[in-house]
């Protein structure tokens, strides 16, 4: 019942990781979709984030809290098939919570004319909640664990 | 953390048993098929186990499940020997 990931961060380190990849896709792709006009520097600088949230995302994504999020039944116990169906609802409701409150602001944006997405910006909102919603039940369970216990697996 | 199975009315003296034969929570999760990281969530109340693992660790002890689990505290076993102490020397 000790699974082996092909990283281990621990979990303070991923927590930080985590604040920082979605910080990075929060600032790499929703900056960037209210910025459609933005000159070269600030693209390049926007892209240079998003590279990172997207590596950041994958690391955590292989890392063992998120193997832990995709493992199947038989490889967990009974409670860390808790914690993971846990941090899964919790990652449906922060992502689908989210992407209300990105629909809500569509309905006046349309009638007011406030700033609405065009199709790249679109794609670039897509892409971060994807990523985000990757990502999302490792970092749950990140948060989650307790630091004491890291090194028993 | 906070498990959702979180059962802070249930108590438990796995803990002692363990100690007592001289075991690792790693030898314990190996024996009951758990993670050792469960067997500290165990022992700490943090965790509410299942009527199967419950089971799984009274049979590891050799005891009745309800000797390793209660819905109310056990008493220290300082204060179970001292009247026992107490009455011999009457």
């Amino acid at each position: 019942m000790i699974m082996t990931a092909p990283v281990n961060l621990r979990p303070h380190s991923a927590r930080w990781l985590s604040v920082l990849v979605l910080a990075a896709l929060a600032g790499g792709y929703l900056i960037a979709a209210m910025l459609p006009d933005a000159g070269p520097p600030v693209s390049m600088l926007l892209s240079l984030v998003r590279l990172f949230g997207l590596i950041g995302a994958f690391v955590l994504f292989i890392d063992s809290h998120g193997q832990q999020a995709n493992a199947p039944d038989a490889m967990l116990d009974e409670r860390q098939r808790g914690e993971r169906d846990s941090a899964y609802v919790r990652s449906y409701q922060i992502i689908l919570g989210s992407l209300f409150l990105v629909l809500i602001y569509t309905l006046p944006a349309k009638f007011f004319g406030w700033r609405f997405p065009d199709r790249d910006a679109g794609i670039d909102l897509l892409s971060a909640f994807a990523i985000a919603g990757l990502a999302l039940p490792g970092i749950i369970l990140a948060w989650r664990a307790r630091e004491d216990e890291a090194d028993l697996g | 953390m906070v498990s959702e199975n979180d059962s802070p009315s249930l108590h438990n003296r796995l803990a002692l048993f363990r100690t007592e034969r001289g075991m690792s929570r790693k030898e314990l999760a190996e024996l009951t098929q758990v993670n050792p990281q469960t067997i500290g969530f165990l022992e700490r109340g943090t965790y509410g186990p299942s009527l199967e693992l419950g089971l799984k660790l009274a049979a590891v002890f050799g005891v009745p499940v309800e000797t390793l689990f209660s819905l109310t505290p056990f008493q220290p076993l300082a204060s179970q020997l001292r009247p026992r102490q107490s009455g011999d020397e009457i």
